[in-house]
Protein backbone atom coordinates (compact mmCIF):
# COMPACT_ATOMS: atom_id res chain seq x y z
CA UNK A 1 0.00 0.00 0.00
CA UNK A 2 2.90 2.12 0.81
CA UNK A 3 4.64 1.61 -2.37
CA UNK A 4 1.60 2.40 -4.65
CA UNK A 5 1.22 6.11 -2.50
CA UNK A 6 4.61 6.52 -3.43
CA UNK A 7 3.87 5.83 -6.98
CA UNK A 8 1.02 7.55 -7.18
CA UNK A 9 2.60 10.77 -5.49
CA UNK A 10 5.09 10.77 -8.07
CA UNK A 11 3.31 10.65 -11.14
CA UNK A 12 1.50 13.63 -9.63
CA UNK A 13 4.86 15.67 -9.01
CA UNK A 14 5.96 14.78 -12.41
CA UNK A 15 2.45 15.99 -13.40
CA UNK A 16 2.36 19.04 -11.69
CA UNK A 17 5.83 20.00 -12.75
CA UNK A 18 4.87 19.66 -16.21
CA UNK A 19 1.97 22.57 -15.79
CA UNK A 20 4.19 24.28 -13.39
CA UNK A 21 7.95 24.52 -14.51
CA UNK A 22 7.36 26.30 -17.95
CA UNK A 23 6.11 28.69 -16.03
CA UNK A 24 9.00 29.21 -14.02
CA UNK A 25 10.86 30.03 -17.02
CA UNK A 26 9.16 33.16 -17.86
CA UNK A 27 10.13 36.33 -16.06
CA UNK A 28 12.75 37.45 -13.63
CA UNK A 29 13.92 40.29 -12.54
CA UNK A 30 18.10 41.38 -11.62
CA UNK A 31 18.76 42.16 -7.77
CA UNK A 32 20.07 45.67 -7.57
CA UNK A 33 22.26 44.11 -4.04
CA UNK A 34 23.31 41.22 -6.06
CA UNK A 35 27.29 40.20 -8.36
CA UNK A 36 24.98 40.56 -11.15
CA UNK A 37 24.67 44.34 -10.86
CA UNK A 38 27.29 47.06 -11.28
CA UNK A 39 27.71 50.33 -11.70
CA UNK A 40 30.60 53.06 -12.38
CA UNK A 41 30.93 56.63 -11.65
CA UNK A 42 29.08 58.92 -8.74
CA UNK A 43 25.59 57.18 -9.14
CA UNK A 44 23.29 57.79 -6.41
CA UNK A 45 20.98 55.31 -4.66
CA UNK A 46 18.09 57.02 -3.06
CA UNK A 47 15.08 55.43 -1.44
CA UNK A 48 12.00 55.78 -2.93
CA UNK A 49 10.05 58.94 -1.44
CA UNK A 50 6.46 58.64 -0.76
CA UNK A 51 4.77 59.73 -3.50
CA UNK A 52 6.73 57.64 -5.95
CA UNK A 53 6.15 54.97 -8.04
CA UNK A 54 9.39 52.73 -7.93
CA UNK A 55 10.37 49.11 -8.41
CA UNK A 56 13.58 47.43 -7.07
CA UNK A 57 10.92 46.11 -4.48
CA UNK A 58 9.57 49.65 -4.35
CA UNK A 59 12.35 50.80 -1.84
CA UNK A 60 15.35 51.86 -3.87
CA UNK A 61 16.46 53.84 -7.12
CA UNK A 62 19.64 55.09 -9.02
CA UNK A 63 20.40 57.82 -10.45
CA UNK A 64 22.60 60.34 -12.08
CA UNK A 65 22.20 63.81 -13.51
CA UNK A 66 22.33 64.01 -17.34
CA UNK A 67 25.80 64.68 -18.95
CA UNK A 68 27.06 66.12 -15.52
CA UNK A 69 30.45 66.14 -15.62
CA UNK A 70 30.38 62.62 -13.74
CA UNK A 71 29.53 59.90 -16.13
CA UNK A 72 28.31 56.61 -14.75
CA UNK A 73 27.10 53.55 -16.19
CA UNK A 74 24.63 50.72 -15.38
CA UNK A 75 24.78 47.33 -16.30
CA UNK A 76 23.20 43.97 -15.19
CA UNK A 77 23.51 40.53 -16.10
CA UNK A 78 21.33 37.39 -15.73
CA UNK A 79 22.48 34.25 -14.73
CA UNK A 80 21.58 31.47 -17.18
CA UNK A 81 23.34 29.47 -19.00
CA UNK A 82 21.82 27.88 -21.91
CA UNK A 83 22.11 30.37 -25.17
CA UNK A 84 18.31 31.37 -26.01
CA UNK A 85 15.83 34.40 -26.07
CA UNK A 86 16.35 36.80 -23.91
CA UNK A 87 13.84 39.72 -23.79
CA UNK A 88 14.89 42.94 -22.14
CA UNK A 89 12.92 45.66 -20.85
CA UNK A 90 13.10 47.79 -17.75
CA UNK A 91 11.14 50.35 -15.22
CA UNK A 92 11.57 54.29 -15.44
CA UNK A 93 10.07 55.24 -11.74
CA UNK A 94 7.46 58.15 -11.50
CA UNK A 95 8.45 60.85 -9.27
CA UNK A 96 4.89 62.48 -9.33
CA UNK A 97 5.73 65.73 -10.79
CA UNK A 98 6.63 67.95 -13.90
CA UNK A 99 10.37 67.64 -13.69
CA UNK A 100 11.66 66.75 -16.76
CA UNK A 101 13.97 63.13 -16.79
CA UNK A 102 16.77 62.53 -20.02
CA UNK A 103 16.83 60.71 -22.41
CA UNK A 104 19.51 57.87 -22.52
CA UNK A 105 20.96 55.21 -24.58
CA UNK A 106 20.47 51.86 -23.37
CA UNK A 107 22.74 48.86 -24.86
CA UNK A 108 21.83 45.47 -25.19
CA UNK A 109 24.33 43.25 -26.15
CA UNK A 110 25.28 39.07 -26.13
CA UNK A 111 29.37 39.32 -26.28
CA UNK A 112 30.21 35.63 -26.22
CA UNK A 113 27.37 33.64 -28.58
CA UNK A 114 27.86 33.45 -31.91
CA UNK A 115 26.59 35.33 -33.49
CA UNK A 116 27.60 38.00 -31.09
CA UNK A 117 24.73 41.23 -30.65
CA UNK A 118 25.49 44.41 -29.48
CA UNK A 119 22.88 47.01 -30.35
CA UNK A 120 22.25 50.36 -28.88
CA UNK A 121 18.23 51.64 -28.23
CA UNK A 122 17.14 55.18 -27.28
CA UNK A 123 14.88 56.14 -24.85
CA UNK A 124 13.90 59.27 -23.56
CA UNK A 125 12.88 58.96 -20.18
CA UNK A 126 10.31 61.35 -19.69
CA UNK A 127 7.96 59.20 -21.75
CA UNK A 128 8.16 56.50 -19.96
CA UNK A 129 7.91 57.37 -16.29
CA UNK A 130 6.04 54.81 -14.23
CA UNK A 131 5.96 52.90 -17.48
CA UNK A 132 8.58 49.43 -18.22
CA UNK A 133 9.42 49.69 -22.14
CA UNK A 134 10.76 46.92 -23.69
CA UNK A 135 14.10 47.03 -25.07
CA UNK A 136 13.80 44.35 -27.47
CA UNK A 137 15.62 40.62 -27.30
CA UNK A 138 18.87 39.00 -27.91
CA UNK A 139 18.59 35.85 -29.94
CA UNK A 140 21.39 33.86 -28.24
CA UNK A 141 21.66 35.44 -24.33
CA UNK A 142 23.41 33.63 -21.78
CA UNK A 143 25.18 34.21 -18.65
CA UNK A 144 27.66 36.85 -20.02
CA UNK A 145 24.51 38.62 -21.76
CA UNK A 146 23.96 42.09 -20.02
CA UNK A 147 22.03 45.79 -20.32
CA UNK A 148 24.09 48.56 -19.58
CA UNK A 149 23.10 52.24 -19.38
CA UNK A 150 24.78 55.52 -19.75
CA UNK A 151 24.00 59.10 -18.60
CA UNK A 152 25.83 60.74 -21.95
CA UNK A 153 23.47 63.13 -23.68
CA UNK A 154 21.64 61.63 -26.89
CA UNK A 155 21.59 63.88 -30.35
CA UNK A 156 18.37 64.88 -30.95
CA UNK A 157 16.91 65.18 -27.20
CA UNK A 158 17.32 68.27 -25.19
CA UNK A 159 20.90 67.91 -22.81
CA UNK A 160 20.62 69.73 -19.26
CA UNK A 161 22.72 69.14 -16.71
CA UNK A 162 19.36 69.35 -14.75
CA UNK A 163 17.73 66.47 -15.99
CA UNK A 164 18.02 63.17 -14.00
CA UNK A 165 18.31 59.60 -15.54
CA UNK A 166 17.47 56.81 -13.62
CA UNK A 167 18.29 53.18 -13.05
CA UNK A 168 15.31 51.59 -11.00
CA UNK A 169 14.73 47.75 -12.05
CA UNK A 170 15.84 46.01 -15.30
CA UNK A 171 13.88 42.50 -16.05
CA UNK A 172 14.03 39.77 -18.47
CA UNK A 173 12.18 36.72 -19.79
CA UNK A 174 14.65 33.50 -20.10
CA UNK B 1 11.00 1.54 -16.24
CA UNK B 2 9.68 -1.82 -16.90
CA UNK B 3 8.70 -2.39 -13.02
CA UNK B 4 6.99 1.27 -13.15
CA UNK B 5 4.98 0.06 -16.40
CA UNK B 6 3.93 -3.02 -15.20
CA UNK B 7 2.82 -1.52 -12.00
CA UNK B 8 0.04 0.77 -13.44
CA UNK B 9 -1.06 -1.34 -16.32
CA UNK B 10 -1.73 -3.60 -12.57
CA UNK B 11 -3.17 -0.99 -11.30
CA UNK B 12 -4.52 1.84 -13.41
CA UNK B 13 -6.20 3.43 -10.70
CA UNK B 14 -3.10 4.41 -9.38
CA UNK B 15 -2.17 6.51 -12.43
CA UNK B 16 -5.50 7.70 -12.64
CA UNK B 17 -5.02 9.04 -8.87
CA UNK B 18 -1.69 9.98 -9.64
CA UNK B 19 -2.27 12.24 -12.98
CA UNK B 20 -5.29 13.51 -11.06
CA UNK B 21 -3.67 14.71 -8.07
CA UNK B 22 -0.80 16.06 -10.13
CA UNK B 23 -3.40 18.23 -12.81
CA UNK B 24 -5.12 19.61 -9.75
CA UNK B 25 -2.04 20.91 -7.61
CA UNK B 26 -0.13 21.81 -10.84
CA UNK B 27 -3.53 24.11 -11.62
CA UNK B 28 -3.81 25.54 -8.21
CA UNK B 29 0.00 26.44 -7.96
CA UNK B 30 -0.96 28.44 -11.55
CA UNK B 31 -3.71 30.15 -10.44
CA UNK B 32 -2.53 30.83 -6.67
CA UNK B 33 0.99 32.13 -7.86
CA UNK B 34 3.09 29.87 -5.44
CA UNK B 35 6.12 30.94 -6.60
CA UNK B 36 4.94 30.73 -9.96
CA UNK B 37 4.06 34.25 -10.50
CA UNK B 38 5.38 34.59 -14.00
CA UNK B 39 3.21 32.19 -15.69
CA UNK B 40 0.16 34.50 -14.38
CA UNK B 41 -0.02 36.23 -17.52
CA UNK B 42 2.04 34.03 -19.94
CA UNK B 43 -0.03 35.31 -23.12
CA UNK B 44 2.26 36.94 -25.67
CA UNK B 45 2.49 40.25 -26.08
CA UNK B 46 3.58 41.97 -29.74
CA UNK B 47 3.28 44.28 -31.66
CA UNK B 48 0.68 42.89 -33.57
CA UNK B 49 -1.49 41.50 -31.14
CA UNK B 50 -1.61 44.93 -29.66
CA UNK B 51 -2.99 46.21 -33.32
CA UNK B 52 -5.40 43.92 -33.56
CA UNK B 53 -6.47 44.44 -30.21
CA UNK B 54 -9.62 46.31 -31.59
CA UNK B 55 -11.38 46.56 -35.39
CA UNK B 56 -9.43 49.38 -37.25
CA UNK B 57 -12.01 52.09 -37.82
CA UNK B 58 -13.56 53.89 -40.66
CA UNK B 59 -10.78 56.64 -42.15
CA UNK B 60 -9.89 59.31 -42.04
CA UNK B 61 -10.57 59.66 -38.14
CA UNK B 62 -12.17 62.92 -37.50
CA UNK B 63 -13.20 65.42 -34.11
CA UNK B 64 -16.36 62.88 -33.94
CA UNK B 65 -14.54 59.79 -33.94
CA UNK B 66 -14.38 57.91 -30.46
CA UNK B 67 -10.95 57.99 -28.27
CA UNK B 68 -11.26 53.92 -28.99
CA UNK B 69 -10.99 54.34 -32.65
CA UNK B 70 -8.18 56.85 -32.48
CA UNK B 71 -6.09 54.47 -30.16
CA UNK B 72 -6.25 51.90 -32.49
CA UNK B 73 -5.34 54.02 -35.45
CA UNK B 74 -2.16 54.98 -33.95
CA UNK B 75 -1.59 51.27 -32.99
CA UNK B 76 -1.92 50.34 -36.44
CA UNK B 77 -0.14 53.50 -38.02
CA UNK B 78 2.93 51.13 -38.90
CA UNK B 79 0.94 49.19 -41.06
CA UNK B 80 -0.66 52.29 -43.23
CA UNK B 81 2.44 53.17 -44.63
CA UNK B 82 5.78 51.61 -46.44
CA UNK B 83 7.48 54.53 -47.07
CA UNK B 84 8.16 58.61 -45.63
CA UNK B 85 9.97 61.66 -46.02
CA UNK B 86 9.88 64.30 -43.64
CA UNK B 87 11.38 66.98 -42.19
CA UNK B 88 11.12 68.03 -38.75
CA UNK B 89 11.80 70.59 -36.20
CA UNK B 90 12.15 70.07 -32.35
CA UNK B 91 12.49 72.71 -29.71
CA UNK B 92 13.47 72.01 -26.41
CA UNK B 93 11.86 73.80 -23.97
CA UNK B 94 11.19 77.08 -25.88
CA UNK B 95 10.45 79.26 -22.65
CA UNK B 96 13.93 78.86 -21.57
CA UNK B 97 17.22 77.87 -23.00
CA UNK B 98 15.69 76.45 -25.85
CA UNK B 99 17.42 73.99 -27.83
CA UNK B 100 16.46 73.29 -31.43
CA UNK B 101 16.78 70.23 -33.80
CA UNK B 102 16.29 70.30 -37.28
CA UNK B 103 15.84 66.33 -38.44
CA UNK B 104 15.24 64.77 -41.81
CA UNK B 105 14.40 61.44 -41.95
CA UNK B 106 13.83 58.62 -44.62
CA UNK B 107 11.95 55.55 -43.79
CA UNK B 108 11.38 52.49 -46.03
CA UNK B 109 9.89 49.82 -43.63
CA UNK B 110 10.56 47.73 -42.02
CA UNK B 111 14.14 48.68 -41.61
CA UNK B 112 15.85 51.13 -44.01
CA UNK B 113 16.38 54.23 -42.47
CA UNK B 114 18.86 57.39 -42.80
CA UNK B 115 18.61 60.37 -41.03
CA UNK B 116 20.20 64.18 -40.43
CA UNK B 117 19.98 65.54 -36.87
CA UNK B 118 21.65 69.04 -36.26
CA UNK B 119 20.89 70.47 -32.97
CA UNK B 120 21.60 73.81 -31.55
CA UNK B 121 21.68 75.50 -28.11
CA UNK B 122 20.31 79.23 -27.75
CA UNK B 123 23.42 80.27 -28.15
CA UNK B 124 22.93 79.43 -31.61
CA UNK B 125 25.99 76.78 -30.98
CA UNK B 126 26.10 73.80 -32.85
CA UNK B 127 26.04 70.90 -30.26
CA UNK B 128 25.39 67.98 -32.79
CA UNK B 129 25.87 66.91 -36.41
CA UNK B 130 24.87 63.40 -37.29
CA UNK B 131 24.09 61.43 -39.71
CA UNK B 132 22.58 57.96 -38.81
CA UNK B 133 21.73 54.98 -41.71
CA UNK B 134 20.43 51.96 -41.68
CA UNK B 135 20.94 49.66 -45.18
CA UNK B 136 18.58 46.80 -43.29
CA UNK B 137 20.71 45.00 -41.90
CA UNK B 138 23.54 47.21 -40.16
CA UNK B 139 23.22 50.62 -39.03
CA UNK B 140 25.47 53.52 -38.89
CA UNK B 141 26.30 55.87 -37.30
CA UNK B 142 28.46 59.19 -37.90
CA UNK B 143 29.29 62.44 -35.50
CA UNK B 144 29.92 65.06 -38.34
CA UNK B 145 31.60 67.38 -35.53
CA UNK B 146 34.25 65.26 -34.24
CA UNK B 147 34.75 63.17 -37.93
CA UNK B 148 34.08 59.01 -36.10
CA UNK B 149 31.79 57.26 -37.41
CA UNK B 150 30.60 53.23 -36.26
CA UNK B 151 28.35 50.59 -37.32
CA UNK B 152 26.79 47.55 -35.65
CA UNK B 153 24.54 44.67 -37.40
CA UNK B 154 20.82 45.41 -36.52
CA UNK B 155 19.05 42.60 -34.34
CA UNK B 156 17.56 40.16 -35.47
CA UNK B 157 13.95 41.72 -34.28
CA UNK B 158 14.65 44.84 -36.94
CA UNK B 159 13.02 42.13 -39.50
CA UNK B 160 10.16 40.54 -37.60
CA UNK B 161 7.99 43.60 -36.41
CA UNK B 162 5.03 41.46 -35.95
CA UNK B 163 6.11 39.26 -33.27
CA UNK B 164 8.15 41.93 -31.84
CA UNK B 165 7.30 41.76 -28.00
CA UNK B 166 6.79 39.28 -25.02
CA UNK B 167 6.28 35.71 -25.94
CA UNK B 168 4.84 35.90 -22.46
CA UNK B 169 4.09 38.83 -20.31
CA UNK B 170 5.77 39.96 -17.29
CA UNK B 171 4.13 38.96 -13.86
CA UNK B 172 6.34 40.70 -12.02
CA UNK B 173 3.89 43.76 -11.96
CA UNK B 174 5.09 45.44 -14.84
CA UNK B 175 2.87 46.10 -17.78
CA UNK B 176 5.15 46.46 -20.25
CA UNK B 177 5.11 48.44 -23.22
CA UNK B 178 5.99 47.29 -26.56
CA UNK B 179 7.55 50.07 -28.99
CA UNK B 180 7.65 49.67 -32.44
CA UNK B 181 11.20 48.19 -33.31
CA UNK B 182 12.51 50.92 -35.16
CA UNK B 183 11.22 53.74 -32.50
CA UNK B 184 13.63 51.79 -30.35
CA UNK B 185 16.34 51.51 -32.69
CA UNK B 186 16.31 55.09 -34.66
CA UNK B 187 18.19 57.25 -32.14
CA UNK B 188 15.55 60.69 -32.39
CA UNK B 189 12.74 61.59 -30.44
CA UNK B 190 9.96 61.70 -33.79
CA UNK B 191 10.58 58.05 -34.17
CA UNK B 192 7.77 57.22 -31.13
CA UNK B 193 5.83 60.06 -33.51
CA UNK B 194 6.04 58.06 -36.87
CA UNK B 195 5.37 54.46 -34.49
CA UNK B 196 3.06 56.19 -32.32
CA UNK B 197 2.12 52.66 -31.22
CA UNK B 198 4.09 52.58 -27.67
CA UNK B 199 3.41 56.18 -26.79
CA UNK B 200 -0.60 55.29 -26.98
CA UNK B 201 -0.23 51.64 -24.96
CA UNK B 202 0.71 53.95 -21.86
CA UNK B 203 -1.79 54.16 -19.09
CA UNK B 204 -4.11 57.45 -19.21
CA UNK B 205 -6.42 59.51 -20.96
CA UNK B 206 -7.36 61.02 -24.12
CA UNK B 207 -9.96 63.92 -24.78
CA UNK B 208 -10.69 65.12 -28.81
CA UNK B 209 -10.07 68.79 -28.95
CA UNK B 210 -10.90 69.31 -32.46
CA UNK B 211 -9.31 69.43 -36.03
CA UNK B 212 -6.49 71.39 -37.57
CA UNK B 213 -3.74 71.16 -40.26
CA UNK B 214 -0.46 70.54 -40.24
CA UNK B 215 1.75 70.36 -43.39
CA UNK B 216 -0.81 70.62 -45.65
CA UNK B 217 -2.50 67.53 -43.96
CA UNK B 218 -5.52 66.89 -41.82
CA UNK B 219 -4.93 66.51 -38.39
CA UNK B 220 -7.31 65.40 -35.65
CA UNK B 221 -6.05 66.92 -32.20
CA UNK B 222 -6.21 65.14 -29.19
CA UNK B 223 -5.16 66.35 -25.73
CA UNK B 224 -3.11 62.98 -23.44
CA UNK B 225 -2.99 63.17 -19.36
CA UNK B 226 -0.86 60.08 -18.03
CA UNK B 227 -1.20 57.97 -14.77
CA UNK B 228 0.67 55.55 -13.53
CA UNK B 229 -0.66 52.27 -11.60
CA UNK B 230 -1.20 54.44 -8.41
CA UNK B 231 -2.69 57.40 -9.71
CA UNK B 232 0.30 59.67 -10.02
CA UNK B 233 0.33 61.89 -13.11
CA UNK B 234 3.42 60.32 -15.26
CA UNK B 235 2.91 63.21 -18.37
CA UNK B 236 0.74 65.56 -20.00
CA UNK B 237 0.84 65.92 -23.88
CA UNK B 238 -1.34 67.84 -27.42
CA UNK B 239 -0.64 65.51 -30.14
CA UNK B 240 -1.69 66.38 -34.02
CA UNK B 241 -2.92 63.23 -35.16
CA UNK B 242 -2.77 62.59 -38.86
CA UNK B 243 -6.25 61.57 -39.90
CA UNK B 244 -5.66 58.76 -42.52
CA UNK B 245 -1.99 57.32 -41.15
CA UNK B 246 -2.01 57.80 -37.52
CA UNK B 247 1.40 59.22 -37.53
CA UNK B 248 1.80 62.39 -35.24
CA UNK B 249 2.51 65.07 -36.87
CA UNK B 250 2.95 67.81 -33.39
CA UNK B 251 3.24 67.03 -30.66
CA UNK B 252 3.64 69.41 -27.66
CA UNK B 253 5.48 67.92 -24.58
CA UNK B 254 4.64 69.41 -21.33
CA UNK B 255 7.00 69.78 -17.80
CA UNK B 256 9.36 71.32 -16.56
CA UNK B 257 8.95 74.01 -13.77
CA UNK B 258 5.03 72.78 -13.68
CA UNK B 259 2.77 71.06 -15.46
CA UNK B 260 1.94 74.06 -17.77
CA UNK B 261 5.69 74.38 -18.97
CA UNK B 262 6.09 73.32 -22.69
CA UNK B 263 9.10 70.77 -22.24
CA UNK B 264 9.20 70.03 -26.19
CA UNK B 265 7.58 71.16 -29.55
CA UNK B 266 7.80 69.24 -32.52
CA UNK B 267 6.43 69.54 -35.53
CA UNK B 268 6.58 67.81 -38.95
CA UNK B 269 7.28 70.67 -41.31
CA UNK B 270 7.07 68.46 -44.60
CA UNK B 271 5.80 64.93 -44.78
CA UNK B 272 5.66 62.91 -48.21
CA UNK B 273 4.23 59.26 -47.79
CA UNK B 274 4.65 56.21 -50.08
CA UNK B 275 6.72 57.89 -52.59
CA UNK B 276 10.03 55.45 -54.02
CA UNK B 277 13.00 56.16 -52.06
CA UNK B 278 16.30 55.32 -54.17
CA UNK B 279 18.05 52.44 -52.80
CA UNK B 280 21.41 54.49 -52.34
CA UNK B 281 19.76 56.96 -49.94
CA UNK B 282 20.17 53.74 -47.81
CA UNK B 283 24.59 52.96 -48.53
CA UNK B 284 26.26 54.44 -46.05
CA UNK B 285 29.94 55.64 -47.55
CA UNK B 286 32.15 56.92 -44.54
CA UNK B 287 34.31 59.88 -45.49
CA UNK B 288 38.10 59.07 -45.74
CA UNK B 289 39.06 61.27 -43.24
CA UNK B 290 36.48 60.23 -41.16
CA UNK B 291 37.65 57.53 -37.55
CA UNK B 292 36.10 54.30 -37.40
CA UNK B 293 35.54 53.70 -33.86
CA UNK B 294 33.47 50.36 -32.25
CA UNK B 295 30.25 51.01 -31.16
CA UNK B 296 31.03 51.08 -26.68
CA UNK B 297 34.22 53.36 -27.94
CA UNK B 298 31.93 55.45 -30.20
CA UNK B 299 29.28 56.50 -27.48
CA UNK B 300 31.80 56.87 -24.75
CA UNK B 301 32.34 61.13 -24.83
Amino acid sequence: MIKRTILATVIALITASVIALPALAASYYISEYGNDFNYSGLISLNPCPSGWTCRNSNAKYYYLRQNGGSFGTWWARQAGTTPRRMDWWTFIPNDGTSQVFGAVRYRIINPTNSPTENYPTTCNQNNWKGQAPYMGYLSRGNNTSYMDMQNYCVAGYSCNTSYRVFWDRSQFNW
Amino acid sequence: MNYLFEHFKRYRKDLFIGVTVGLVVGFVALITGLGLQPAMASHPKTLSSIADSAPMPELPITDQSSVEDILTLMKNSHNLWKTLNADVLTVWQPAREPQTVYTNIQIEQISKARLTIQQYNNDNKQMFDVLWVSDGEKAYEQDNLSKRYTEYTLPTFAQSVDDFGLQSNSSLGDSVIIRHPMAVLIPSPIADYLYPTGLMQRQGKLEVLGTDKVSSREAVVIAWVGFDEKGLLTGKATFWVDSYTGVILKALVYGGETWDDVAEETTIVSIVFDKEIEAEVFAFKSSPDFEYLPLEKFYNH
